[in-house]
Order: structure tokens, then sequence, then C-alpha cells
């Protein structure tokens, strides 16, 4: 029915024509007040669904665009929340009943629009538990040794564990089994356990790594790890190749030092030589060396030479019990001739470096006041004191 | 109006920002008085009782007008520098450094050099200061740092200092740490020391590295001390290490030693190859001899295989 047939129907007495008047003027003025209002609002952003635990907060975000003033109201489960009137809704701990539907309805001068409904899941279990942690582990070189959690949970569990912090690929059990360990295998593990409430992460269990039992030092040499170390180091001898395991995070300055030490008694002057065969590491606070040492204590003096985990050739030393180091670089060597000696006279040492175990080249000299009677030996330390290296010396000449 | 307004917060803000920066720096509670040079070194200090409690009084000379830390902090990726930095400041200077560390950075690398500057510099104000720590753990580190630091210049004040500290605490590790300054020139009264610590790995260590100091200075007493040990693994490992050190002037009375006195296992082999290595730098002839006397055995081809590397030497 369009404006004219409507004037017509109620044009057939004077009194319609007075009603036929009014309606026309109420319509001229309702369409002509709508084109001053504009549209009505569009929604540019939706409220999103939400998963959240039982007691928990959650929020729902509406964004409007809208050339004239805006009213909300948001409803849940189709009725209204009272005083639920802004763009954002937040619902503070959150209950099983309070999980449904929710929507917006967003009113201008121009109209009304409803948003989509946006659903709320309330979770009404709790993260898990661990009930047992994992624990440190020693294996022999070559064994295998199993990583066990136990943890409590109202619903499914999904575990993942890492070691050094690297997710394990595969291991996604409550055990895990290293097998055939070796030293690089040598850390710290954890797990982590993940139900539908939320994730836990367990405590972190060391494994260490030692030689099988034939594998020994053979006399004099004895061999402990100095200073504090979070992986056990150790060290044997096969056909004159003396494998150190060590780990450590300083052997400069004045800190305690950290690493594993194979030595004897150096009663006065002397000398130790050794060929530096491999080196499993890379950082450069890591080294594999020979060293002459006062004292098996932290803060001892000492003067070392040694391959740093970038190849380089270090000589360092540390002339006062406590005190700081001196370092000096020697020349670059291929580690298939990388040859250390230390010379003790008197209190004069000298750490020297040399390609091929002939021709030396001095790389540090220092004055000592050392006690008579020292240690001299092989060391290794990683750098880290979550990696044991695993490196290899031959040639040992030592002369005490 | 209203973007006036936003221009005056804006500058104001602004304002504040620079004032604070050009602010001198609050020193941590914890930290060091910065102290008048004219008074360095002045400060008396009561062995006895500067470890008892965490003294709220400022035993430290006030100085007039703070000073400033060093521009050149050290940087600590690099101990080294940090180290030769460090050697050069003055009291005050090391006094504002240890300011600017928190707790948990006094017993880093920094905090160990600064502190023994300090008591290369002022060794009374050092371990006032040191007295004075609330941290139990780092009061602790820091004793055996200033002790071992303070040896080095005064040896009898730093044991008199660490002998009257409280017993416990940090006073086993620091007094084990003295020994082995001690051994150096009084091996005895270093292994007294070690008598003194609560039985440990630390104690056994001092007392076998203070014995092999005596074995050199005087073998007649070192032997006597070592047998005068209750049999077990210290008293075997003691003597390795007597004729160990005796083989260097007379190997063969090394040798018989050894293997009268030591119990057969690691420690024997150990002392046999250690007279080997000695005793064939002087008299290879007869140390060969000696080695063929030994029965079939892993310790006689050691011995052979180190003989022979002295053969072509």
């Amino acid at each position: 029915m369009n404006m004219s047939n409507m004037i017509n129907v109620f044009s057939a007495t004077k009194r319609s024509r007075w009603v036929g008047a009014a309606m026309f003027c109420s319509l001229f003025f309702t369409l002509n007040a709508f084109a001053i209002a504009g549209p009505p609002p569009v929604i540019s952003l939706q409220p999103t669904n939400r998963t959240v635990s039982l007691g928990s907060n959650t929020t729902f975000t509406v964004a409007v665009t809208s050339s004239s003033a805006l009213t909300y109201q948001w409803y849940f489960n189709g009725a209204k929340i009272a005083g639920a009137t802004t763009n954002v809704y937040t619902r503070t701990n959150v209950q099983l009943t309070n999980a449904g539907p929710y929507y917006v309805a967003i009113t201008n001068s121009g109209g009304s629009v409803n948003s989509t409904n946006a659903v709320l899941s309330v979770i009404s279990g709790s993260p898990p538990v661990i009930s047992l942690q994992p624990t440190n582990r020693t294996a022999s070189l070559g064994s295998n040794t199993t990583f066990t959690v136990t943890a409590t949970s109202s619903s499914t569990l999904a575990y993942q564990w890492y070691f050094n912090g690297v997710k394990i690929a595969g291991a996604t059990t409550n055990v895990y089994t290293c097998a055939n360990a070796q030293f690089t295998n040598a850390g710290p593990y954890y797990v982590a356990i993940t139900n539908v409430a939320g994730s836990i992460t367990s405590a972190s269990a060391v494994l260490n790594v030692l030689p099988t039992t034939n594998r020994v030092l053979p006399a004099p040499w004895v061999s402990a790890d100095i200073g504090t170390t979070r992986l056990t180091g150790s060290a044997y001898a096969v056909s004159n190749l003396y494998t150190v395991n060590g780990s450590g995070a300083s052997l400069s300055g004045a800190l305690a030092d950290q690493f594993h030490y194979v030595y004897q008694t150096m009663p006065g002057n002397g000398s130790l030589k050794a060929k530096i065969v491999s080196q499993s590491g890379t950082n450069v606070n890591g080294y594999a060396g020979i060293m002459i040492r006062e004292t098996t204590a932290t803060g001892s003096a000492f003067i070392f030479a040694g391959r740093q985990g970038n190849g380089t050739v270090v000589a360092r030393s540390r002339t006062a019990t406590g005190g700081s180091t001196v370092s000096s670089n020697g020349p670059s060597l291929a580690l298939a001739n990388f040859w250390v000696e230390l010379l003790r006279t008197n209190n004069n040492i000298s750490a020297l470096s040399s390609s091929n175990g002939t021709t030396w080249v001095t790389v540090q000299t220092n004055k000592f006041t050392m006690a008579t009677n020292v240690t001299f030996g092989l060391f290794v330390t990683s750098g880290n004191t979550n990696v044991l290296d695993s490196d290899v010396f031959t040639n040992i000449t030592a002369v005490p | 109006m209203g973007r006036t307004i936003i221009w005056a917060a804006l500058l104001s803000l602004a304002l504040v920002l620079t004032w604070r920066a050009v602010q001198p720096d609050i020193a941590p509670a914890n930290a060091p008085t910065p102290v008048d040079p004219a008074k360095i070194g002045t400060a008396a200090v009561d062995p006895a009782s500067s470890l008892s409690t965490a003294s709220p009084v400022d035993v430290v000379p006030i100085a007039a007008q703070p000073v400033p830390i060093v521009e050149s902090s050290p940087a600590p990726e690099d101990p080294e520098k940090t180290a030769a930095v460090i050697s050069t400041m003055t009291e005050a200077e090391v006094c504002n450094g240890l300011a600017k560390l928190t707790n948990q950075d006094l017993p880093g690398n920094t905090g160990r050099l600064l502190l023994r500057r300090w008591v290369e510099l002022d060794p009374a104000a050092a371990i006032d200061w040191v007295a004075q720590q609330g941290d139990t753990d780092v009061r602790q580190e820091l004793v055996d740092v200033a002790a071992i630091a303070w040896s080095q210049q005064d040896l009898p004040s730093a044991l008199a200092w660490v002998e009257a500290l409280p017993e416990g605490g940090a006073k086993p590790q620091a007094l084990a740490d003295l020994g082995y300054e001690v051994a150096r020139t009084d091996p005895v009264s270093a292994m007294e020391i070690a008598t003194q610590l609560p039985a440990s790995d630390s104690a056994n260590g001092l007392f076998l590295h203070a014995l092999s100091q005596c074995a050199s200075a005087d073998p007649g007493t070192s032997r006597q001390l070592a047998l005068a040990l209750a049999p077990g693994p210290l008293r075997d490992q003691a003597l390795t290490i007597v004729a160990t050190v005796q083989a260097k002037e007379d190997g063969d009375g090394a040798a018989r030693f050894a293997v009268e006195n030591i119990s057969p296992g690691p420690d024997l082999d150990r002392a046999v190859m250690g007279v080997v290595q000695l005793w064939a730098q002087n008299d290879l002839p007869d140390v060969s001899a000696w080695v063929q006397t030994f029965p079939d055995s892993p310790i006689r081809d050691q011995a052979v295989q180190s003989l022979g590397m002295f053969d072509t030497r």
C-alpha cells in the first residue's frame, strides 16, 4: 500500500480526511527522522567463545562502528544481565551455572543490532598434580636408565619430556628411558604434564653418566671434581688415550673454579706435556687442557694451557689464591695437531703450545709463590653446569 | 584550551623525568658508606666481635660528600678486564662499586674483586663491612674472600680474625682456606689447623697438602705424622704422599717405605708409580732393577712403560 492509496481510503468522510492527514504527517516525520539519525550500528568485532577454569574471571568484548551514540545491553541465555551496559562484559568467579551463550544488543539513534552468540565454557577440573617427581639417575656408559613421573588428574593427561630445555621427540608418556646412555646424555631432564584445566612442570632430574668400571685411571693419576659441579665428572685411560669428562661454569676470575681434574703430586720442578685429541663442546667458556695447580681447593693458584671451546690456544694463570686470572692467547692450531706443555722452574711456570710436539711457542710465563709440592694434570670444563664435555688426551709426558 | 592542557602535562612529565635522570643513584641499604680518604686505614677492629651480629652501627668513617662511582664501570662479561679496572681503584671508588651491587651480586666476580681491593687498601674497614652484612650466606662467602685476601698481606692477622669468629658458619671454610696459605711456610701449623676442623674432605685435603709440604722440608717428621694416623684411607693417602715426595731425593728409601707401610691397593700402586717416575730421573738403572722384581701385574706393565719414556729422553 503506497501513501496516496492510504489517503484515498480515508478520504470518504470529512472526519476520515482529518485522520488520514494525521497519519500522513506521522509517517512523514518518522521517515524524516530516520534520514537525520543515520544507519544502525555495525559490529566490527564480535564477542568470541571463552573456555575458563571454575572460579576464574573472563571478559567478552564487542567492537562497534556508529555515527551516533551507542547503548549496550548484554544477555545470557536470552535474559538481560543487569548492569552489563558497556562494550565489555566481565564475569568474575565463573561458576558452572554461568556456562552458556552470551550476546550483546547495541542500539543507536538509527536502530539496534545483536551480536552473535559467544559461548562460555567452564572447566570444572584442576591442573594436574605431581605426586612423584622424577629423581636423579646415574647410569654407566652404554646402559639404559629410566625417569618416571606420577601425576594425578581428574581428566586425561598428556606428557612431554625435555632434556636441557629441549623437547625430546616421542617422549610423551609418564616414563622416559634413555637408552645406551652416552656422556652427551648427561644433564637435566624434566616433564611437562597437561590436562584440560592446565599444565605443570616437574622438578628437574639430573642424569649422570659414568664410565664403565673396567675403565680406570692408571696410577699415580687420581681424578676429582674441583668446586661444586652439578654433573659428576670422571676419567679413564685406554691404550694411552685419556678420556676426561667434566662440567662447570667457571675457570676464570675470582670465582670458585668448577672442572674435572686428573692429577698427581708434583714435588718441585717438572713438566707436563699432552696432545689434545678431541673436544666435545664448543662453549667459549669450556676448556680442555693441562694444569699446574697449587691445591685442589676452589680458589687455588694455577696456570693452565689448553684449548678453548672455539678452538683457540689459551694460557691462563691465577698467581694468588682467590685472585683474578690473566689470559694469553696462543697461535691457531688444528685439533689434529694441538699440543700443550707446562714447565715449572722454581717460581716460574711457562705455558707453551705446539703444532707438532717438537717446536714449542711460549704462550705465557708467570711468577708464582706456590708451595713446593703442588699438583699437575689434565682438566676439562664445559663452561656450562648443565653440560658434561668429554675430551680426549694422548701422548702425555709427566715429569714430576 | 584542551590542547594547552595536554602540552602543559607533557612538559611537566619531561621535566620530572629529566630531574630524576640527573639525581645521584640512591645506594642500597647494605652499601658501604663512602670513605673519607683522609681516614683510610684508621678504622679499628675487634676481631672477636666482628662477626657476632649484623651491627646497625656504621663503623666506617662517613665522608662529607658522596663520591660518585667511577665512570669506567668494568664490563661484567670479561672478568680480567674487570680485575684490571678494580686493581687501580681508590677506596672510595671501591666502596661505591660495592654499593652498586645487590646481595645476589656481591659474591660474584666483581664483588669479590672489589672486596679484595678494599682489603688491600684498608683491611680493618673491609672486614668490618663484611661483618655487617645481614644476609648470612653472603656474609659467609665474603668472610672467605676477605680472609684469603688479608692473609696474602698479613697472614697472622687474618688467622687471628678467622680463629676469633663464632664456631660454625663461615669459620671452617675460611680456616681451611687460610690453612693452605699457612702451609707454604709452616706446614706443621697447617696440619694442626686441619685437625681443628670438623671431619670432612676439606679437612683431609688440607692435611694431605700440608703433609706434602712438610715431606719436602722435614721428611722425618712427615713420616712420623703419617704413620701415627689411624689405619684407613687417610693414612694410606698420607703415606703415598710422603713416599712420592721422598722419592725426589731418595728413591730407594721411598720405595722401601711405600712397600713396607702402605696397604696393598690403589694407594700403594700410586705410591709405587710416583716413586718410579721420580727415582727414574736420578737413577734409572736402580729403579729399573727394582721394577724387574715386581710380579706380573698391571702396575708392573705401567712401571715398565713409564721407564721406557725416561729411557728415550
